[in-house]
């Protein structure tokens, strides 16, 4: 178990398939559109985050509610429920799964702090640790969560990755708790992604720094825009709380030839990193042989011998990017009024 | 705010949905009768309820499997009872039992919620270490046979090697937590006071206090350090191995009680029962026993000359192994680095030499001990007893007297309390 993630319950009993999340959304979507819905997901996330940081709980317990919040919204609907009950709860069990407890009175009256002028929580102990047994029997009593940063810390070493990239893809995967990933992917996976991420933006950008081994053969004319790194979104997701601003996705335009689907703007640095991590455009990276190039060619190696599923760093890598992206339109007051929109009776 | 004002329905509704998909324990499991309790909560013996077939014969009847259901007190706060949710020892316990699957570690079957109460369903098991040990010392008045002690021994390595590889410490191994079903394979049970230790991101004292009961806690421990390593159920091994030689515990130390200050004290009998056996330890033993927080402490134990007599103890027992001896020399190593790890211990020469153990440690012969003693007056789930004391605690199946961090941390002492009770409920029986 502990030792071995496809022995555990995340990796035999809570590793979903998109079909199965869909499915679970079925009754929210009657009321609002898909996007509206990720927002509302996202906005969830941030609660619990800054919960998690008004407690000053480790990322790691942020990462364990967030978890058991998407976990529970897998079996039930937002309008069947209450979520900022559930998100408290959450964080509340979280704590006490990941040995470092914190009284009921304290989660729930930084919880009041927190959502005060936002609605309020107008809960005690007693509807908590009443919520508590039911989050504890929605998740099957399966409460043990795996989580990419350790994966993360084990992979940089191994790459002897620089502190700087190791930090930036840690902020990565701090963001991918504003999606279904954890759902979906095993942490590793995600964890590999992430370093990724920020390693082919820097070879992009040598790239084109260098200028003179544009033999890119994507088929699509590349922006070459992409001027912006990920470092500078993650860096603006840390001072400010959590939303990133003008990241990645906003400012990378241009498509590249059928990597990124979903219909979002496709991002050649997107592109770039998922192409490479399929390892169907070798030549996308910097043909100098320095040293993040090495690194990412590193990186596709370790990928092979760990037999680690390509298609899913590429999907990871998409939704990031798409995550980025919706950010930029993003601000608080939508997914409030979204939500009173899905909750009125 | 929308859910502020439909709040209080919502969760009405969602309970009111969940309360009819729930299945009440009643109608899975007939109640057979109260086993134990303790500050945790109750722990029952039930069996499955035959779902269809209701003209089952008496001999399928007795075929069918038996269950530990352990019933959690709601953690209360106070006298007026403010509901503050599920234990932490609780919690504890579900979220790694739930994980862990191995033949000699106990097997959680389900979780249900019922009454405002969790209730954990276990396999029965019919016996433990503590009442084969006592049998043994009172009733049969012998010696266990070296093949039952080895048998035993190398189960319960087993099964802490698989934790210790799942990188779960038990922190509270001793002879009740450790069970053996009726066909001889061992339980390792309680895991209360269990932990996941990774790599420490973060220190692992934080939260609780010192575990372990007194007289199978190791030195480092009694030594106030407050790095938990897997070398401290290894100590706990070796004094239950001891133990099971002698039928009695190697190092039967009196416990400290904490102070008003609420400081943990220093426990100078425990380690005065050690030092008598194996002498004190010096840092040639130990190089880093100076680094330890109470070390000033020892110097005050000058009055006696301690040596270790380990040996002496050994020959006194019933087994004339030498590799015996060995292996329980390396399990009772004071430096926690030196200590044999469980893996190793498995492989160990002493398991080599005959009678090599099996995982039926009956050998075929089902137990000649004394069923687990079941209370049938108290078999309503629902209705606690009016007074529950230290008279009506009979031996626990997963359970013991410590249901978790606050009560370990007072450090319940030994089993004492328990052992008493399991006497008196066995006459009452």
């Amino acid at each position: 178990m502990a030792a071995n993630f496809w022995a555990s319950t995340h990796g035999t009993h809570w590793l979903l398939n998109r079909q199965q999340l869909i499915n679970s959304r079925k009754d929210d979507l009657k009321h609002i559109n898909e996007q509206e819905l990720t927002k509302v997901n996202i906005w969830f996330a941030k609660i619990i985050t800054d919960l998690g940081k008004n407690l000053q709980v480790r990322q790691i317990i942020i990462a364990t509610a967030i978890t058991y919040f998407k976990r529970f919204y897998t079996k039930n609907s937002y309008r069947g429920t209450e979520p900022y009950l559930v998100a408290a709860t959450c964080m509340y069990l979280a704590c006490k799964i990941e040995e470092s407890p914190h009284h009921i009175k304290t989660v729930i009256s930084e919880m009041k702090k927190l959502t005060e002028g936002k609605g309020g929580f107008p809960y005690e102990n007693q509807k908590v640790a009443e919520m508590e047994f039911y989050l504890m029997e929605e998740l099957d009593f399966k409460m043990i969560v795996f989580h990419p940063y350790r994966a993360l810390a084990t992979l940089a070493q191994d790459l002897g990755t620089k502190n700087e990239d190791v930090q930036n893809a840690w902020w990565v995967l701090n963001d991918t708790y504003r999606t279904d990933m954890c759902l979906l992917y095993p942490p590793h996976v995600i964890a590999a992604a992430a370093l990724y991420l920020p390693i082919a933006l820097k070879g992009e950008n040598n790239r084109y720094g260098d200028n003179n081994n544009n033999n890119n053969d994507n088929d699509n004319n590349n922006n070459n825009n992409n001027s912006s790194s990920l470092s500078g979104g993650s860096n603006n997701n840390l001072k400010g709380g959590g939303v990133v601003g003008g990241g990645v996705g906003g400012e990378v335009g241009g498509g590249a030839g059928g990597v990124v689907t979903r219909g979002a703007k496709k991002g050649q640095v997107a592109a770039a990193a998922a192409a490479a991590a399929a390892n169907n455009g070798s030549n996308i990276v910097n043909s100098n042989n320095n040293n993040e190039t090495s690194k990412i060619e590193d990186i596709r190696e370790w990928f092979a011998l760990l037999n680690v599923d390509l298609e899913q760093i590429t999907d990871i890598v998409q939704e990031i990017i798409s995550l980025y992206e919706l950010w930029t339109e993003y601000n608080e007051e939508k997914p409030q009024e979204i939500l009173q929109r899905l909750l009125k009776k | 705010m929308s859910n502020k004002l439909v709040g209080k329905s919502m969760l009405q509704e969602f309970r009111e949905k969940r309360e009819q998909e729930r299945i009440r324990i009643e109608e899975k499991y007939e109640i057979l009768g109260f086993i134990s309790s303790g500050t945790y909560g109750r722990v029952y013996k039930a069996k499955a309820r035959k779902k269809e077939n209701k003209n089952s014969t008496s001999d399928e009847e007795t075929k069918s499997p038996l269950y530990a259901i352990k019933k959690f007190k709601p953690d209360k706060e106070g006298d007026i009872t403010t509901y503050t949710g599920v234990s932490q020892s609780a919690c504890r316990e579900i979220s790694l039992c739930i994980e862990l699957k191995h033949e000699n570690v106990v097997s959680l079957k389900e979780v249900l919620l019922e009454d405002n109460s969790i209730h954990m369903v276990f396999d029965f098991a019919e016996h433990d270490f503590l009442q084969i040990i006592h049998h043994h010392s009172q009733v049969e008045r012998k010696p266990l046979p070296e093949f039952t002690i080895k048998s035993f021994l190398w189960q319960l390595l087993n099964g802490v090697s698989y934790l210790h590889a799942n990188w779960v410490l038990h922190r509270d191994l001793k002879p009740a937590n450790i069970l053996v079903t009726a066909d001889g394979v061992v339980k390792i049970a309680d895991l209360g006071l269990a932990r996941i230790y990774q790599l420490p991101l973060q220190p692992l004292f934080n939260g609780d206090k010192v575990v372990v009961t007194i007289w199978y806690r190791a030195p480092e421990l009694l030594l106030g350090s407050r790095h938990y390593t897997k070398a401290i159920d290894i100590w706990a091994v070796g004094c239950i191995f001891a133990e099971l030689l002698t039928l009695r515990p190697i190092f039967k130390g009196e416990e400290a009680k904490m102070d008003s200050k609420k400081q943990v004290p220093f426990q100078r009998n425990q380690l005065v029962k050690i030092f008598e056996v194996l002498g004190k330890p010096t840092k040639e033993q130990w190089p880093t026993i100076d680094q330890q927080p109470e070390y000033p402490n020892l110097s005050s134990f000058t009055l006696k000359q301690y040596s270790n007599r380990l040996r002496e103890f050994y020959q006194n027992t019933s087994s004339k192994s030498d590799s015996g001896f060995e292996l329980l020399s390396k399990m009772l190593e004071y430096d926690p680095v030196k200590r044999i790890t469980a893996e190793d211990a498995l492989n160990h020469p002493y398991f080599e030499e005959e009678p090599k153990p099996s995982m039926d440690a009956f050998e075929g012969q089902r137990s000649q001990y004394p069923l687990r003693s079941v209370k049938h007056e108290d078999n309503d789930m629902k209705v606690p007893p009016a007074a529950p004391n230290a008279s009506t605690t009979a031996q626990g199946q997963a359970g013991t007297s410590h249901g978790g961090v606050v009560v370990g941390a007072r450090g319940k002492h030994g089993h004492s309390g328990k052992d008493e009770g399991g006497r008196s409920s066995k006459r009452r029986g």
